[in-house]
């Protein structure tokens, strides 16, 4: 991501300069979107994610003091929106599941994932990249976010643990958790589907 | 045919072969959209919103503070009350 971490820069955006935002959205659209979609695995619901983001950073851009990069701010606020997102969709499914028990919906399988066909994979990997998202999917939150961020993201561990705001080594534990997660997780998946 | 363990680490692997994608045409001007109205809905509020949110939690407190000491001595009348009931039942008890 192309950094513009400038004082003046900032200062345009917090005295309400509409062409320095502009600009901002320019650079950081993509990553936030991208971020966004990474987490969410729905396309219409990262662009709204997206606008979130952005409006809640035009919003607080006021409190913004430079104590972190505006790049590590503006991921952290696309994380903590794309988490809360799954966890708001996590409680409509379980309310879902109750209507269920008490509606005839005809057996359809409602609550089931649709399978995340990623625009930026290559069709000869779609398929098997639908399994990896589904994997992560199932990912507690911590490990979920230090995962898509090092190895999606391509972030580094500082750049990770600045945007989680936890440790060096609490990254690189969460890291290995979330590769042994997956490795049990699609290793289950191995042996019901692909023996 | 490919080992378990190869399976998973091919699959583990294609996190790094994920591109970015581009933006949608849209959005950069949906947001913008969205901000002058979120300006001005700030905007209105702002003057007197403060003071309003202010009075509101300040009548909150009087009125929760009033009643508590009402029905505390409310409560307080009703079990004097009650003794002084009790006492004088026990003196006619003889009528019934």
């Amino acid at each position: 991501m192309q950094d513009i971490n400038e004082p003046n820069f900032i200062k345009q955006i917090q005295a309400g300069d509409e062409d320095s935002f502009r600009r901002l959205l320019e650079v950081y659209g993509k990553t936030v979107y991208n971020t966004c979609l990474n987490f969410l695995q729905s396309a219409p619901d990262a662009e709204d994610i997206t606008q979130e983001v952005f409006l809640s950073v035009h919003l607080s851009i006021q409190n913004f003091k430079n104590d972190s990069k505006l790049t590590t701010w503006i991921y952290r606020i696309a994380v903590t929106k794309s988490l809360d997102a799954i966890r708001m969709k996590k409680r409509k499914k379980r309310f879902g599941l109750m209507r269920a028990m008490f509606e005839d919906l005809n057996n359809e399988p409602i609550f089931d994932k649709p399978n995340f066909d990623h625009p930026g994979i290559l069709l000869e990997n779609k398929e098997r990249a639908s399994i990896l998202f589904k994997a992560i999917d199932k990912l507690p939150e911590n490990q979920r976010a230090a995962f898509l961020l090092n190895k999606i993201e391509q972030l580094s561990y500082n750049e990770v643990a600045a945007i989680l705001q936890v440790s060096i080594s609490a990254v690189e534990s969460l890291l290995f958790r979330a590769k042994q997660n997956l490795q049990k997780i699609l290793a289950n998946y191995y042996e019901q589907n692909e023996k | 045919m490919i080992s378990k363990e190869k399976w998973i680490e091919d699959t583990l692997e294609l996190a790094s072969v994920v591109r970015q994608v581009e933006l949608p045409e849209t959005l950069q001007e949906n947001v913008l959209k969205r901000l002058p109205a979120m300006e001005r809905g700030i905007a209105s509020l702002q003057p007197y919103a403060k003071w309003t949110i202010a009075a509101s939690i300040a009548l909150l407190i009087v009125l929760n503070s009033f009643t508590f000491i009402k029905y505390a001595d409310r409560g307080n009348r009703s079990s004097t009350e009650n003794q002084a009931n009790t006492i004088y039942s026990a003196y006619f008890s003889f009528i019934n």
